[in-house]
């Protein structure tokens, strides 16, 4: 299996996933990394059997480059809360965009910065989204065995509060505190809450979720839950548009 | 039955010698809420501590009252009888052929200060994991090795209705030895060979000029602090009657479908499956996972979710709890805990929405 | 006594494949298994976990499982062949009885895959013929790719009163075009016969209501139902409908059982 491993705008943490499990992938017969910049300075971009993609689509330059990548490979995994969602950049979706820019960079810095930093299944289809920020090594190999077999993988899909339970951790709205633990994917072992922390959502909202409910309970406890969605790296994530925001 | 009068200082070096058998679980003030954990010294069990719930709300006072002035703590023993995740086998493939290997792994527990209704709630999983055409090893290697010291309850939170959903105070529910506190002694009640063993491990008097009323007048008054009642009569029948309610829809609107009620629940017991293989192929490694009826992924065939609305999971589950599990193994599935309520984010409350819907 | 773990897996080596369509196989497999008429048998499949698989037949150690290769675990019998080891654990759930009805008009309604369920039954219809009034055996599929065991239907035809249906016949089909329940109307039906029925849920209903109106027992009427089964021993719950454990409970149930819970969208 050629894998393919790519970075748009982020901040190459995801990524580290595989070194995490480097000498699995080595030792694999069946896995060969033939694109990886942050690996290796041998790289063929060629045809890939899997391109895990991260980071957003910020640039025109990405757009373009996005779509190359699809066209090249038989399978594309979002890896991460950027190429998922749209990542922290994403914030500047919901500020004035030449505000920001210009508090940020000098003068024409960056020319074809798009407005809008974007998730890349904006602008490709995307086959498999692997969540988190980072995304976590478990679910990588998931996505590699599942693909090796066949098969499906296995993606979670239940709330991070499932987490907290099997765990004993309390929970924390019911102790007082904000946290987006109902409407967010599970997969990073309830991380905040276990150091009594509310999740703050950077693997992103469940499809489906009932957003509504928990909005109406923040704002009885007077928090600010649109806040805390545009802090979690994940707001412009396409089940978030059109639900809480457009 | 032999009975006892035990001091405070008696019951500690009971609880030790317990310590020193098996692996001890007992309740202990952890993150701000009293919970089951392992390793507990006896000075670290939380007493004096009493917890305030309501539904969606949580937090703990002392008082100086009584030893056993909390209620059951915020996790149950299904965490330990049957873990979140259990490695149960593991496959190995050389060359096309498969290897099997089966896990039994299980630790000898004691657990100290288990209330009626947590008891209850595993003679309810015994007749899921036990009474079964295919018992489960796991679960009854546990349960066949586990001593239990039961604690009876002195004041009930308000999410407590245990007395509505059939529990029996003059019934053990399986326990070795029971305690009663009577004005701060101890009369420890043994109802096991197992239990005998270790009391007779301590020098002790035996209880005789104690008046046994005295016991009944503590669960008598315990009973004057269950504010929360349940109508359960003829309950199974009406909620059938309820399936196609407008109300569901309600509460699937409220409902976040967070699976919180399903895992801090003593009965719940759906698991899911999972496999993990390793990247070179060769080994599958075999779990079962805490599931939840909660979960989108749960009631999938052919990947089309049959309980697609928030409303149709939450049916399923108050249905479950209070109609279903008559039919599939004759007693309700909620036993009047009241963990589900506590820790319900958006306080949705199984009593009064079951009172709701047998009154609509 | 030592406790039998009921997740062992026993082995299995297949002894014949049939490609039955596009995405249909047929396995016959030698195994340890004794399975009855109805049920059916957990597979396992390297790194893909477990799925249930009706037994479609069985004769003296060797069964017939016919498979619809869409799930993931299922995906493992797009490679097997011949002489191949396969694991397994079962057999599992309730099954037909067709005696129930003896002297009586029996009818079998299968749809689509179902007919790996009803399969079995038919051919313990056809041995026992002469115990039934009259036996008839009614196949509906939406195109005529999805058509299963077509080799078996002239010796069927011959012993029994067989027929096919089909939806959207793309090809050249000479026979009856349309749903099944067009076929149920051809066919004179006893108001006491006992029928049996295997396919999708919304085929059960309109089939049971039809025989409802036409005055048939709903307590005549068994029905072979499909859940997300996993454990199969009924403790994971996945398969739970209204309150039964299809894996356990089931998969045959007498529909008037039923009744209550079957039309409800989402229990």
């Amino acid at each position: 299996m050629k894998i393919g491993v790519f970075k748009f705008s982020s901040c190459d943490g995801c990524q580290l996933a595989f070194f995490d499990i480097a000498p699995e992938i080595i030792n694999s017969e069946y896995i060969e990394i033939s694109y990886f910049l942050e690996a290796t300075s041998f790289n063929i971009y060629d045809r890939f059997d899997v391109a895990f993609v991260e980071g957003s689509i910020s640039t025109r330059e990405e757009e373009e480059r996005i779509k190359d990548i699809r066209d090249r490979s038989k399978i594309v995994v979002a890896i991460g809360a950027c190429a998922v969602s749209g990542g922290i950049q994403s914030a500047r979706n919901f500020g004035n965009f030449e505000e920001i820019y210009s508090f940020t960079y000098r003068e024409n810095y960056f020319k074809d910065i798009n407005p809008l930093s974007k998730p890349i299944s904006d602008f490709v289809s995307v086959d498999y989204t692997v969540r988190g920020c980072p995304v976590n090594a478990e679910e990588i190999i998931e996505i590699i065995t599942s693909l090796l077999l066949n098969k499906t993988p296995h993606i979670n899909e239940s709330p991070v509060c499932i987490e907290c339970k099997r765990k004993s951790i309390p929970c924390l709205l019911v102790m007082g505190s904000p946290c987006l633990g109902p409407i967010t994917v599970d997969g990073c072992g309830a991380l905040c809450p276990s150091l009594n922390r509310g999740c703050y959502g950077c693997f992103g909202p469940i499809k489906g979720a009932n957003f509504e409910s928990l909005r109406d309970l923040f704002k009885e406890r007077g928090f600010n839950f649109e806040e805390l969605i545009k802090t979690g790296f994940n707001a412009y994530n396409p089940y978030f548009r059109g639900v809480i925001w457009r | 039955m032999e009975r006892y009068i035990l001091t405070i200082d008696q019951l500690e070096e009971l609880y030790s010698i317990i310590k020193d058998e098996y692996k001890l679980i007992s309740p202990t003030l952890k993150d701000g809420v009293i919970q089951y954990s392992q390793n507990i010294d006896f000075k670290d069990l939380p007493f004096g501590y009493t917890q305030m719930e309501s539904a969606g709300f949580y937090t703990v006072k002392t008082t100086d009252d009584c030893y056993f002035s909390y209620i059951r703590p915020y996790n149950s023993l299904k965490q330990f009888l049957r873990p979140p995740k259990v490695n149960f086998m593991t496959v190995r493939r050389i060359d096309n052929n498969l290897t099997f290997e089966y896990h039994l792994k299980y630790e000898k527990y004691a657990f100290f200060d288990v209330r009626r209704c947590d008891l209850k709630a595993l003679y309810i999983l015994d007749k899921v994991f036990i009474e079964n055409k295919y018992p489960d090893i796991q679960y009854k290697t546990v349960r066949e090795n586990m001593f239990i010291v039961g604690v009876n309850c002195l004041k009930a939170s308000d999410v407590c209705f245990c007395e509505s959903m059939d529990i029996n105070f003059e019934e053990g529910y399986g326990a070795d030895i029971f305690i009663t506190e009577i004005d701060k002694n101890f009369l420890v009640e043994v109802l096991t060979e197992k239990g005998k063993n270790f009391l007779n491990k301590i020098k002790l008097k035996k209880q005789q000029s104690m008046n046994l009323n005295k016991k009944e007048e503590v669960i008598e008054k315990f009973k004057t602090t269950i504010k929360k009642k349940l109508n359960t009569e003829n309950l199974k029948d009406i909620l059938y009657s309820k399936i196609d309610s407008p109300y569901w829809e309600e509460l699937g609107k409220r409902c976040l479908s967070c699976t919180s009620c399903t895992q801090v629940c003593p009965t719940c017991f759906c698991f899911d499956i999972r496999e993990e293989n390793s990247l070179d192929m060769k080994v599958s490694e075999r779990y079962f996972v805490w599931d939840s009826c909660f979960n989108q992924t749960f009631a999938t065939v052919h990947k089309f979710n049959l309980r697609e609305k928030i409303s149709h999971r939450y049916r399923q589950w108050l249905m479950h709890k209070m109609a279903y599990w008559q039919d599939q193994f004759g007693t309700f599935g909620c036993i009047g805990c009241g963990r589900c309520i506590t820790w319900c984010p958006v306080k949705i409350d199984i009593q009064i929405e079951t009172q709701k819907l047998r009154d609509l | 006594m030592i406790l039998q773990n009921p997740y062992c897996l026993i082995n299995g080596k297949v002894i014949k494949v049939k490609r039955e369509n596009y995405n249909t196989v047929s396995v016959w497999i030698r195994s340890d298994i004794k399975p009855e008429n109805g049920q059916y048998v957990i597979f396992y499949g390297f790194g893909r976990g477990e799925a249930p698989i009706t037994v479609a037949s069985y004769n003296d150690g060797i069964s017939l499982h016919t498979i619809r290769i869409v799930g993931d675990v299922t995906g493992y019998f797009n490679r097997i062949s011949e002489g191949d080891d396969i694991y397994l654990r079962g057999p599992y759930g309730n099954s037909w009885d067709l005696m129930e009805f003896e002297g009586r008009q029996i009818i079998i309604i299968s749809g689509g895959l179902g007919i790996a369920a009803t399969r079995w039954l038919m051919e313990e219809a056809i041995q026992n013929r002469d115990r039934f009034k009259e036996v008839i055996s009614l196949y509906g599929v939406k195109s005529v790719d999805d058509l299963l065991y077509r080799e078996e239907y002239e010796n069927w035809s011959s012993k029994i009163r067989f027929s096919v249906i089909v939806q959207n016949p793309s090809e050249a089909w000479s026979k009856d075009v349309g749903l099944i329940t067009d076929l149920i109307e051809k066919v004179k039906i006893d108001k006491d016969c006992g029928v049996f029925i295997c396919g999708p849920d919304p085929m059960v209903k309109a089939v049971v209501n039809q025989l409802y109106n036409i005055g048939v027992d709903k307590s005549n009427i068994k029905v072979s139902l499909e859940r997300h089964m996993k454990c199969s021993v009924g403790t994971c719950g996945h398969c739970m409908f209204g309150p039964f454990f299809v894996c356990k409970d089931g998969p045959v149930f007498r529909f008037s059982d039923i009744d209550h819970f079957f039309d409800k969208k989402g229990v």
